[in-house]
C-alpha cells in the first residue's frame, strides 16, 4: 500500500510516485465514455493527426483524476479533498509515459479539531518535464478507533456550555409565512398576532443556519444513510407575538451514538432558552437531531493511517 | 466588430490576431450563464470513473466494492471546461489554437450520490503574454453545484487557454 501515516503528517512529507506508466488507448476511450468527452482526437489517430498530434491526447481532467485517486490512496479514508486545481502544461499521447507523485507543502490545524494539508502534486513526462501542476487541498479528520468522533463533536459543540445567543425580531410577515408554510390554522380568538406553538421551533439557530458547530460532521469518512430530527419538545411560558424581539441562547446537552438496525447513529441534543426584550423567560425547546453513518468495523478495513 | 458566432462555433470564422481590438467584446461575454441543469450521480458511474484511472494510478483494486464510495464534487462534474462549453457558452477562438488549460474543484459539503443543481458561467476572461512573447486568452468557466434544498456543494472550474502559435 502507498499509504502514509496521516497522523505524522508534515510539510515536505513526499507521497510514494507513481510510474512511470504508458498511456493506453484504453485509458482515454474508458475517460471519454465515464467522462461523456467524446472529442475524437482523444481515442481516433487520424483526428489527432489532423490536429498535429502525434497520436490521441489524453484528457486532461483524466490526469487530474488520476492524482485525485492516488492522493485518495496516499492519504487514506480518513481524508476529504476540498480544493483540488491543475494546469495542464502539455499534451500528452497514447504512448507517452507518466509519472505522478507529489508532497505535503504544509499542515495547518483547523478550529474543528481536523487538520488542512495542502499538497503540490505533479505529473512529469519522461524527460523530466511537467505535464500537470496541481495543487491541493485535503481535511484530514483521523479519529483514534476509526469510529464516530464522539469526543470531538462534543468539543466542537462546547457541551453544556452556552454555544452561543442570536436575536430574533418577529414581524407579521413571519407568522403569516409560517402559518401558510404549515397550512393555515385557526385560533378560536381570532387573534393572528399570536404565533402557532410550533413556530417556537422556528426560532432555531441550527435550524436557521446561523449556528454550525459540526460541518465536519459533513466531511467525516463514512457513508451518511440519513439524518433528521429525532424529536421537538417546547415547554412555553407564554406565545410569541408579533413584534416580539426573542434572544435565542442555545446549548449542546448531550451528544452519544447508538447501534441501530440502518447504521451507527450520531444524537446530537440541544436545548435553546428563549427570552424577550426585558429578559423574560419566553419558552425553553429542546431539540434532539440524528445522522446515521455506515461505520466499518475498523479491524476490516485496513486502515492503517487513521 | 468580432463576430461572436465565432466564439460559439468557431468555424464560422475567425479574427486576424493583430491587435487586442476585441476585449470589448470578450469583456462582455464575462457573466454570461449556460443553460442550468440538473446532474444526477449513480454509484455505477462513480465506479466507471474510478476504473478509467484505476490501471494508470495501480489501484484496480479501488475498482471494485472493497471501499464504500464515496461520491465527490468532481464525480458530478469531471470535466468542468466540457461541461460548461455544453451548456450552451461560447467558447472565444480568437488567436491560432484553444487547448483545455486546466480544472479546479472546490468542495464546500459532501455531495453524496444523488442531484445536483448546475449553474454554469463564464466568470473571467484574461489576456496576457506568454514569456516567450505569444498571445494568450484564458477563459475560466465556472459551474456553481448546489443541492435540491439550494445548499451550496462547490464549484467546478474549466480554463480554456486560446493561444497564439510561435510563429503568428
Amino acid at each position: 500500500m502507498n499509504g502514509v501515516r496521516t497522523q505524522t503528517l508534515e510539510a515536505g512529507t513526499e507521497f510514494e510516485a507513481r510510474g512511470p506508466v504508458v498511456i493506453g488507448l484504453e485509458d482515454t476511450v474508458r475517460w471519454a465514455a465515464a467522462s461523456g468527452d467524446y472529442t475524437p482526437f482523444h481515442f481516433d489517430p487520424a483526428a489527432a493527426a489532423d490536429r498535429g498530434f502525434r497520436g490521441p491526447v489524453a484528457h486532461g481532467p483524466w490526469k487530474s483524476a488520476v492524482l485525485r485517486s492516488l492522493l485518495d490512496e496516499w492519504l487514506g479514508q480518513s481524508s476529504t479533498l476540498v480544493e483540488f486545481d491543475a494546469r495542464y502544461l502539455s499534451a500528452d499521447c497514447v504512448g507517452d509515459e507518466l509519472t505522478f507523485g507529489g508532497v505535503v507543502s504544509s499542515v495547518e490545524a483547523a478550529d474543528d479539531g481536523s487538520r488542512r494539508v495542502r499538497c503540490d502534486l505533479w505529473a512529469r513526462r519522461a524527460d523530466g518535464g511537467q505535464s500537470v501542476a496541481a495543487t491541493a487541498v485535503v481535511v484530514v479528520d483521523a479519529q483514534p478507533g476509526g469510529g464516530l468522533p464522539v469526543d470531538r463533536l462534543k468539543a466542537a459543540v462546547k457541551l453544556g456550555e452556552d454555544a452561543g445567543s442570536f436575536v430574533y425580531r418577529v414581524d407579521r410577515n413571519d407568522i403569516l409565512s409560517f402559518v401558510d408554510a404549515i397550512g393555515g390554522w385557526s385560533r378560536a380568538d381570532d387573534d393572528d398576532t399570536i404565533a402557532p406553538t410550533t413556530f417556537f421551533a422556528a426560532l432555531d439557530p441550527v435550524e436557521r443556519r446561523d449556528l454550525d458547530l459540526d460541518a465536519f460532521l459533513q466531511r467525516l469518512p463514512f457513508p451518511m444513510r440519513g439524518g433528521g430530527n429525532a424529536f421537538n419538545e417546547v415547554d412555553y411560558v407564554r406565545p410569541i407575538r408579533e413584534g416580539d424581539v426573542i434572544t435565542v441562547t442555545t446549548r449542546y446537552t448531550d451528544v452519544y451514538e447508538k447501534k441501530g438496525s440502518r447504521g451507527t447513529l450520531l444524537f446530537r441534543v440541544r436545548t435553546n432558552e428563549l427570552r424577550d426584550a426585558d429578559g423574560q423567560l419566553v419558552a425553553t425547546t429542546r431539540c434532539g437531531h440524528v445522522l446515521t453513518y455506515d461505520v466499518p468495523d475498523p479491524a476490516a478495513t485496513g486502515e492503517a493511517s487513521a | 466588430m468580432t463576430d461572436l458566432r465565432a466564439a460559439v462555433r468557431p468555424e464560422l470564422g475567425r479574427r486576424p490576431g493583430t491587435g487586442w481590438a476585441w476585449s470589448g467584446e470578450l469583456a462582455a461575454l464575462v457573466g454570461s450563464v449556460g443553460t442550468v441543469t440538473t446532474v444526477a450521480l449513480s454509484a455505477a458511474q462513480i465506479t466507471r470513473l474510478r476504473a478509467a484511472v484505476a490501471r494508470v494510478a495501480g489501484l484496480e483494486r479501488a475498482a471494485g466494492h472493497d471501499r464504500p464510495v464515496r461520491a465527490t464534487l468532481a464525480d458530478y462534474c469531471p470535466d468542468p471546461l466540457v461541461f460548461a462549453l455544453e451548456s450552451g457558452l461560447p467558447r472565444p477562438q480568437i488567436l491560432d489554437r484553444v487547448i483545455d488549460g486546466g480544472s479546479a474543484w472546490e468542495q464546500r459539503l459532501d455531495p453524496g450520490i444523488g442531484t445536483l443543481t448546475a449553474v454554469p458561467r463564464i466568470t473571467e476572461i484574461v489576456e496576457r503574454v506568454t514569456s516567450a512573447g505569444r498571445r494568450l486568452i484564458r477563459t475560466c468557466y465556472e459551474t456553481e453545484l448546489r443541492t435540491s434544498r439550494g445548499a451550496l456543494v462547490g464549484w467546478a472550474r474549466g480554463f480554456s487557454l486560446d493561444l497564439e502559435d510561435g510563429d503568428a
